[in-house]
């Protein structure tokens, strides 16, 4: 048997993993279709046209869409929260890095076909409903949420802006990527504490977040950043951003496979 | 086959290790019972032996290969039966095929026949639906049919009734062969005592006890007696004394494991002299 990645140990983990949780896959996407359903239905109030109320429900589901994967991403590694199901994750004949990306298939790329189906579906039934619902044929106009992606990055476009080198490709790459990040540091969050990931991985990145926001208003006060110095050099703030953003998710999914390497099957609750 | 070497290990807020430099090492073809007091550390072994636990120093090898480096290869040849386990609702059925493609040794045939023994042959039924004894007996023929060279049982008679623990008996001594290793660890001694061809005991992170039940027979002697005089350990019963004594290499007795573990822990220094240079 070999020991390197093998791709159809892979496929066994993902229809092995989809087998015994169908129930729970089933009724989780029923459940997210209804309530994306009933949330674009609420939205179609707004809807005059595919452009005036149509994007926001674009906007709003994609806003929808991080907070998803992240939900999703926490719950993955579940067999990880009792003793018995990490004996059973750990002993199986698979490489760490096998059972890490197909968790990781599943709960992120599968979310987002889920997500996407949702959608589309979600979209069908609002075009029959909202008209009913509320009255106006107007609410039950057709509209691609898909294309509506590709308004964002000329929605960020503002001439002030782009005077200072802020383009609206450049915060689209900081909004992706940013979303990236974060289901780099849930994936970890959900290695570190199987239980209850979503909450404490959350509770943590807030924490460290403060004391950043701290430190820089000390870093701020005694180098006494000005408007005009943050506006010039925004610019370049943004790239190291991006870059930044980069090697927080690198170092975040590496750090979980690193760690779900090392665990243990008997481990102290650390937070 | 399996060499655990000078290994230390202790849960991280208690101070006591539970293993201090501890070695042992399983040789193929034989069944193990794994005997000590609660707390002894039984179960704390069996996970270091499967890579579950990452000891402080020392090392676990299986064929010469890092257990903790939990590669596929040593994998799919060591497989643990826990005391407590889960299954997933699905069927019996569902359940296989999901599961013994990672096991490139696993027998359908073998299956069928443990299954048959332990009489669960709907292989329809639900798992989460089973009795505890039942989804044992399922774990345990699965656990069988993997023909992985070492495993390794946690209480494995717990949640059996009487003739499920006969069957047991049956299935492992069916299932023994030259390649492969058994360890059972267990307080019911009486359970599996007469599959058993080896004997560990440990205490206080050492080995007290580490024979062959062939060697056992050979230099102690279990009979019932009124005298108990030179006695490594007794205890009353209905019948008269049953005693443990030193044996001369006379007489032929049945090993019995309970008496044997009794006076194991009673006169562990005694017991070690007996068998040390063996």
């Amino acid at each position: 048997m070999k020991d390197s990645f093998s791709i159809s140990r892979f496929w066994l983990l993902l229809r092995k993993d989809f087998v015994e949780n169908k129930t729970a896959l089933v009724i989780g996407s029923f459940a997210l279709f209804a309530a994306m359903s009933l949330l674009m239905i609420i939205l179609s109030i707004f809807i005059d046209s595919p452009d005036k109320g149509g994007c926001l429900i674009g906007y709003v589901l994609e806003y929808l869409f991080g907070i998803g994967c992240a939900i999703s991403v926490s719950l993955s590694f579940s067999p990880m929260r009792t003793k018995q199901g990490r004996i059973s994750m750990f002993t199986l004949p698979a490489t760490t890095l096998e059972k890490y990306l197909e968790q990781i298939v599943v709960y992120i790329f599968g979310f987002a076909a889920v997500y996407a189906v949702c959608v589309e579906l979600g979209e069908l039934v609002r075009c029959v409903i909202a008209p009913l619902v509320w009255g106006k044929e107007s609410a039950g106009i057709y509209i691609n949420h898909f294309a509506v992606l590709g308004t964002i990055k000329d929605a960020f476009n503002d001439i002030h802006l782009v005077e200072m080198g802020i383009t609206g490709s450049k915060i689209f790459t900081i909004c992706v990527l940013g979303v990236i990040a974060d289901l780099g540091i849930f994936t970890l969050g959900a290695v570190l504490w199987p239980k209850f990931s979503f909450i404490k991985t959350y509770a943590a990145t807030y924490m460290i977040g403060i004391v950043f926001f701290i430190a820089f208003i000390v870093v701020a006060s005694v180098v006494d950043i000005t408007e005009p110095m943050i506006e010039t050099l925004f610019s370049e703030l943004l790239i190291v951003i991006i870059v930044l953003q980069v090697l927080i998710a690198v170092a975040a999914f590496v750090a979980g496979y690193y760690l779900l390497k090392r665990k243990n099957v008997i481990h102290p609750t650390v937070f | 086959m399996l060499k655990v070497k000078n290994l230390t290990y202790g849960y991280r807020k208690s101070a006591t290790k539970i293993f201090n430099n501890f070695s042992l090492e399983l040789e193929p073809g034989r069944v193990y019972g794994l005997l000590g007091r609660n707390g002894a550390g039984k179960s704390t072994l069996i996970y270091l032996m499967t890579g579950l636990l990452t000891p402080e120093s020392g090392d676990v090898e299986y064929e010469g290969v890092d257990v903790r480096e939990r590669r596929p290869s040593t994998l799919s040849n060591v497989f643990i039966v826990p005391e407590e386990f889960e299954l997933p609702a699905i069927s019996l059925k569902q359940y296989v095929a999901i599961n013994a493609p990672f096991y490139p040794n696993f027998s359908y045939d073998d299956l069928r026949s443990y299954l048959g023994v332990f009489e669960m042959n709907d292989e329809t039924v639900n798992l989460k639906s089973l009795s505890m004894g039942q989804k044992k007996k399922v774990f345990m023929s699965f656990a069988l049919a993997t023909n992985t060279r070492l495993l390794l049982m946690d209480e494995p008679t717990n949640g059996l009734d009487i003739p499920s623990k006969s069957q047991f008996r049956k299935i492992i001594a069916r299932c023994m062969n030259d390649d492969r290793t058994i360890v059972l660890s267990t307080h019911q001694v009486r359970d599996v005592d007469s599959i058993l061809d080896h004997v560990l005991i440990i205490d206080n992170s050492r080995t007290l006890l580490n024979a062959s039940i062939g060697e056992i027979g050979s230099r102690l002697a279990f009979e019932v007696s009124s005298n108990v005089d030179g006695a490594l350990y007794w205890q009353p019963t209905i019948n008269g004394n049953m005693v443990v004594f030193p044996n001369d290499g006379t007489k032929e007795t049945m090993v019995d494991i309970e008496m044997l573990f009794n006076a194991v822990l009673m006169a562990p220094e005694r017991i070690a002299a007996m068998f040390a240079g063996k």
